[in-house]
């Protein structure tokens, strides 16, 4: 071997090296404090409190109904309240694509509907008081709007307004990704508008609706702004486990809630990738 | 002048009357006429840019006609939906469903228009076998190669037996050295369809060899509108000239004893010259690639042109030449001595003059 080309190999490291910053960045706030927190709900931490490994947490958690509650709750909010966005981002982003075809591209609407991406869901939560609250400013329209911010549907609301913006920018890549000359060759060969949005438009963005689906269900079951401002009836998980820290410093129960917590986040995201990728290959294959 | 507008949209085949498309305050297309009648394939040629997408697109009705007629099998379908005109669109990117099967794709038209199960799979049968695309009925578009994709938009388009098929750009998707070869295979599909074709096209050799007539487009106007032949052996100026045969159109005078061009600076014998009727009503010599030559004559039989570019092309160099303000292409000897400028003669019986109609 020439000495020349052992000089060169020295010089070039090997590939997974350049992963390695962030690989450390990963596992010190990633992987360390994951691991803290199941070790806290195993009855690992440090004592007082624990005495050795138990399960213990995780069967006093389920057992709670107000835990079961909160639990039903969240994924209800997250699931609903992204399928609804879903349902309304499909539209707006389909608009769009046509719009950025003619060359009129609002530039304008795209930042009002991605706006709210940069608002905390604390501010969201103010939001939803000042127009639905017990004297919010649709309070005198109809006595149901009053106070409605702090039901059900109320959170719904304020969770579509929250992940409205997280959902539309990823849709909006897809739906501008589909050729124009499909839908336009399904509409020559005789299929009405609605024909050719159910046939061809949305089964080709199904797979972009699924894996944003998930990663927004996942930010919405995490999110702990906009519920905390609006907990007046509903609790939702994140609200537990602050709850569970914050009264008492019930170090293990609260790390049992964020483990279940985290848990339902990572499985609603890794849902949504895998099963967006299956679709995805079914689909256009 | 007589409206025409009804009688023509009334006949069979496809009929565009006038046509006028405007994208914002720009005319893409200024009054085109163009007729394809029921059993011929009219080819749309020009460079990019002189309107002819856009012509094919309006007849779709995927873009707005701003003036015109266009009538197909005997209905106005100026401003129908594009869903209820009887059309079958080949789109240059073939946009083949990529979510259906080949014969999903082929049956979307015949399910649209809710045709019996039944009749809808011998349809499919059917458009497979002319297609030569049974064996891959099953089979998703992302399995198959260009060519195969392209026979699944044309039997899909064909499937639900339209009054005019629709091709944008056949061949541009495919590779250069498939394209004669699937050219071929795509003019004989077409002839055995029987159903009158409009192709859009940038290259003349689709044109000449596709279009039993063909439309020149220049800048959004229609400049000629004939068989191949007439618009090779009798172009309506020196761009259709240029365009369609890389021929050079001088105006030319004729005289008892030969023709002159270039204001007289240069006669050619008339021993030299073929002659040609021309539709076009003016006197001018049509010289292609193969009309001139060098020589060492220096007499008024011969031009003298500045040298512009040599260019190697194997069995020959191909100069670029300037006579008096006009670029003429000849062809010589790989070994020739060549200097700045050099003198051209016609190659005896390569030249044409067309002359009107006595």
């Amino acid at each position: 071997m020439a000495p020349g080309t052992a000089r060169v190999r020295l010089r070039t490291p090997p590939p997974w090296t350049a992963a390695l910053p962030a690989l450390a960045v990963i596992g010190l706030f990633s992987a360390y404090p994951v691991a803290v927190l199941v070790g806290n709900s195993l009855g690992l931490g440090s004592a007082p409190a624990d005495g050795g490994p138990t399960l213990e947490h995780y069967a006093d958690a389920l057992a709670s109904a107000s835990v079961r509650e909160s639990l039903a709750a969240s994924a209800l909010v997250a699931g609903v309240a992204v399928l609804a966005t879903l349902v309304i981002a499909v539209p707006v982003v389909l608009h769009q694509a046509r719009q950025d075809r003619a060359g009129a591209g609002g530039a304008s609407t795209d930042a009002l509907l991605t706006l709210p991406i940069a608002l905390p869901g604390i501010i969201i939560g103010f939001f939803a008081i000042v127009l639905n609250g017990r004297t919010g400013l649709l309070a005198p329209l109809w006595e149901g709007f009053a106070g409605l911010a702090y039901t059900l549907p109320g959170l719904l609301v304020a969770y579509v307004y929250f992940s409205l913006p997280r959902v539309l920018g990823p849709l909006r890549a897809a739906a501008a990704g589909l050729p124009h000359s499909l839908t336009e060759s399904a509409r020559t060969l005789g299929a009405s508008k609605a024909r050719v949005l159910a046939t061809v438009t949305l089964p080709l963005l199904l797979p972009a609706l699924i894996e944003t689906g998930g990663t927004a269900a996942a930010i919405a079951l995490g999110g702990y702004g906009t519920v905390a401002t609006l907990s007046e009836g509903i609790r939702l998980l994140p609200l537990d486990v602050a709850n569970a820290l914050t009264t008492g410093y019930r170090l293990a129960a609260s790390s049992t809630l964020a483990v279940l917590l985290a848990a339902m986040a990572v499985a609603a995201l890794v849902l949504g990738r895998g099963l967006g990728r299956l679709v995805g290959r079914a689909v256009a294959s | 002048m007589t409206d025409l507008r009804e009688p023509e949209t009334g006949a069979p085949g496809l009929t565009v009357s006038d046509l006028t498309i405007r994208y914002g305050d720009t005319e893409a297309v200024r009054g085109v006429s163009v007729q394809v009648r029921p059993d011929e394939t009219v080819a749309v040629v020009g460079p990019s840019g002189c309107g002819k997408s856009s012509t094919l697109r309006a007849v779709a009705g995927l873009t707005p006609v701003a003036g015109g007629a266009i009538g197909l099998g005997g209905r106005d379908i100026t401003h129908l939906d594009p869903a209820r005109r009887g059309v079958g669109l080949v789109p240059q990117d073939y946009a083949v469903f990529p979510h259906m099967s080949v014969a999903g794709n082929i049956a979307y038209g015949l399910r649209a228009r809710r045709l019996p199960a039944d009749r809808r799979r011998r349809r499919v049968a059917e458009m497979l076998e002319l297609t030569r695309l049974t064996e891959l009925a099953g089979r998703r578009p992302g399995q198959l190669s260009g060519g195969q994709r392209q026979r699944v938009a044309l039997a899909r388009a064909l499937a639900v037996e339209p009054d005019v098929l629709l091709l944008d750009e056949p061949l541009a998707a495919l590779d250069p050295q498939l394209r004669g070869g699937l050219r071929r295979e795509l003019s004989a599909m077409l002839s055995s369809s029987g159903c009158a074709t409009l192709i859009v096209t940038h290259d003349q050799r689709e044109a000449l060899s596709l279009g039993t007539r063909i439309a020149l487009m220049r800048e959004g106007t229609l400049v000629q509108f004939g068989t191949p032949r007439e618009l090779w052996e009798d172009p309506a100026d020196a761009f259709v000239a240029d365009f369609l045969a890389g021929a050079v159109l001088l105006e030319a005078e004729r005289s008892p004893d030969g023709a002159a061009v270039l204001d007289g600076r240069w006669r050619i014998p008339a021993e030299d010259l073929g002659t040609g009727p021309t539709g076009h009503g003016r006197t001018r010599l049509l010289l292609r690639d193969d009309s001139l030559t060098v020589t060492d004559r220096d007499d008024g039989a011969a031009v003298t042109a500045r040298v512009v570019h040599a260019e190697f092309v194997g069995d020959a160099v191909r100069l670029t030449v300037d006579a008096h303000g006009h670029v003429f292409g000849v062809r010589v000897p790989p070994d020739a001595r060549i200097g700045r400028s050099v003198s051209l003669a016609v190659v005896p019986g390569r030249a044409t003059l067309l002359v009107p109609a006595p």
